[in-house]
C-alpha cells in the first residue's frame, strides 16, 4: 500500500546499508537446491525400476498360473498312456491326415478329453508336457516337478507379498500416513498431545510438522493449543 | 517472452529444474537476507534464519502453488523462522555500526551529521516492537503490500496496517528530528 510509504523514511532505510548474504551461504543454499533436485531425480528412477518390477513379476506370475492347468492335466493323464487303445473308436470319423492340434486345442482341457482315434496323430504333435513327461526318466521327471513345484511357491509368495504390501508399507513410512492427513488434523493431534502431558513427542511432532509446512498460517487459537509457550513479540 | 515470473521459475523448480532456482534465488536474496538481519540481534544468528528460510523454501517445494505472490509465500516461511526464534529467545534488532552508516558527503561535518541521522533512525527502528518493525520491514524491504503483510504474518489486514502505520508514524519522527 502505497500511501503508507514515506520517501524521507525510504531514503533513510536505504541509507542503513545494502548488505548481502556471505558467498559461502549463498553456495550452501544453492548446493542443496541441486541435491533436492538430483534426489528427486533419483527418486523417480527408482520408482520406475519398481514398477518394471512389477510389471516384470506380475507377468510371470500370470505366466505361471497359464502354464499351471496344463501341468495338472499332464499329471492327471499320465498315469493312463494306455487309454487311447482301449477306447471304442469314435463315432464321426476323424480328419486322416494327422495334423498338429493348434495352439487353442491344446490350451482347451476338453479337446484333450476327447479319445485319440489313433496312435499315429499323437505321435505327430508337437511335444506336449504329458508326452515329454513320458520319455523323461525317473530323475528329469523328479526335477521337473521340482522346478514346478518351485515356481508355484514363487508365484503364491509374490501373491502373498503383494497382499501385505500396503500395510508394510504404511508401516514402514509413518510419514506417509501424516502427509495424507490435513495440515489441522495434524495440529489437532498435536494439540491433543499437549493436553496429555506429552510434551516431548508435542515437541517433536510439532518441529515435524514446521518442515512438512513451513509457510503455515497459525491462527492465535491454535498456537496456543500447540505450541509449550506462546511468547508472541509485543506489539 | 519476458522474463519468467516468480511464480513460474518455483513451478519449474518443483518440477526438477535447479536453474530456476537459481535465478529465483538470485532475485530474492540481498531483500531477504536483509529482511532477515534487520529482524534479529546476530549477524551469525541471522545467517542461519536465512539460510534455513531457503532449506524450508527447498524442503516444500513439492506443496508448492501459486496461490500467492511467490514473495509472499517466501516471506511467510521466514516470518515463521523468525516466530519460532522469538518464542525461543526474545527479539532484538541487529545494531547497526561501521560501516553500515557511511555518510555520502566528503565533509567531515556533513558526514558525522549524516551519521548522526542513520543512528538516530536506526535506534528509532531498532525501538519498534518486533511486530511493527517486521510489518516495516515487509513492507520496505520486501515490497509487500498491507494484505500481503497480512497474509505473511497471519494477521487481519486491519492489524497489518494499524502495525505498519504506528511503525512509520515513529519513524517519520526519528527523520523529522
Amino acid at each position: 500500500m502505497t500511501e503508507e510509504r514515506d520517501p524521507k523514511v525510504s531514503k533513510r532505510y536505504r541509507g542503513l546499508g545494502r548488505e548481502e548474504p556471505p558467498r559461502d551461504v549463498d553456495e550452501r543454499i544453492l548446493a542443496a537446491s541441486r541435491r533436492a533436485t538430483n534426489a528427486g531425480r533419483h527418486r523417480w528412477a527408482a520408482s520406475l525400476a519398481a514398477a518394471a518390477v512389477l510389471v516384470l513379476a506380475v507377468g510371470v506370475a500370470l505366466h505361471v498360473e497359464r502354464e499351471e492347468p496344463k501341468d495338472m492335466v499332464a499329471k492327471v493323464e499320465a498315469p493312463k498312456p494306455a487309454q487311447p487303445a482301449a477306447v471304442p473308436p469314435p463315432a464321426f470319423t476323424p480328419d486322416p491326415k494327422p495334423q498338429a492340434p493348434s495352439r487353442e486345442m491344446r490350451a482347451r482341457p476338453e479337446s484333450r478329453a476327447a479319445p485319440a482315434p489313433a496312435p499315429a496323430p499323437q505321435a505327430a504333435p508337437a511335444p506336449r508336457m504329458e508326452d515329454a513327461r513320458r520319455e523323461r526318466s525317473p530323475d528329469e521327471l523328479a526335477r521337473t516337478e521340482a522346478a514346478a513345484n518351485e515356481a508355484r511357491a514363487n508365484s503364491e509368495i509374490a501373491a502373498r507379498r503383494d497382499a501385505q504390501k500396503p500395510a508394510a508399507q504404511a508401516g514402514a513410512r509413518p510419514e506417509l500416513a501424516k502427509a495424507q492427513q490435513s495440515p489441522e488434523q495434524w495440529l489437532e493431534r498435536i494439540a491433543q498431545l499437549r493436553r496429555e502431558g506429552k510434551q516431548e513427542e508435542a515437541d517433536r511432532q510439532l518441529a515435524e510438522f514446521r518442515r512438512a509446512y513451513p509457510d503455515y498460517r497459525y491462527s492465535d487459537e491454535m498456537k496456543a493449543k500447540v505450541e509449550r509457550t506462546a511468547p508472541v513479540p509485543a506489539r | 517472452m519476458g522474463e519468467a515470473t516468480d511464480e513460474e521459475l518455483m513451478l519449474a523448480y518443483r518440477g526438477g529444474d535447479a536453474a530456476a532456482f537459481e535465478t529465483l534465488y538470485s532475485r530474492h536474496r540481498a531483500r531477504l537476507f536483509r529482511f532477515v538481519l534487520r529482524s534479529v540481534k546476530a549477524r551469525a544468528l541471522a545467517e542461519e534464519l536465512y539460510q534455513e528460510t531457503w532449506m524450508r523454501v527447498i524442503e516444500a517445494r513439492g506443496r508448492y502453488a501459486p496461490k500467492a505472490r511467490f514473495t509472499t509465500w517466501l516471506y511467510t516461511i521466514a516470518h515463521n523462522q523468525l516466530v519460532d526464534h522469538w518464542r525461543k529467545r526474545g527479539l532484538s534488532l541487529v545494531s547497526l555500526e561501521g560501516d553500515e552508516l557511511i555518510g555520502t558527503s566528503p565533509d567531515p561535518a556533513e558526514q558525522a551529521q549524516a551519521r548522526q541521522a542513520l543512528e538516530r533512525f536506526a535506534a528509532a527502528l531498532e525501538a519498534l516492537p518486533a511486530l511493527q518493525r517486521e510489518a516495516f520491514l515487509l513492507h520496505e524491504e520486501a515490497e509487500l503490500s498491507v494484505a500481503e503483510i497480512a497474509e505473511a504474518t497471519s494477521c487481519d489486514p486491519e492489524a497489518a496496517k494499524s502495525r505498519l502505520r504506528y511503525a512509520m508514524a515513529k519513524l517519520k519522527a526519528a527523520v523529522d528530528d
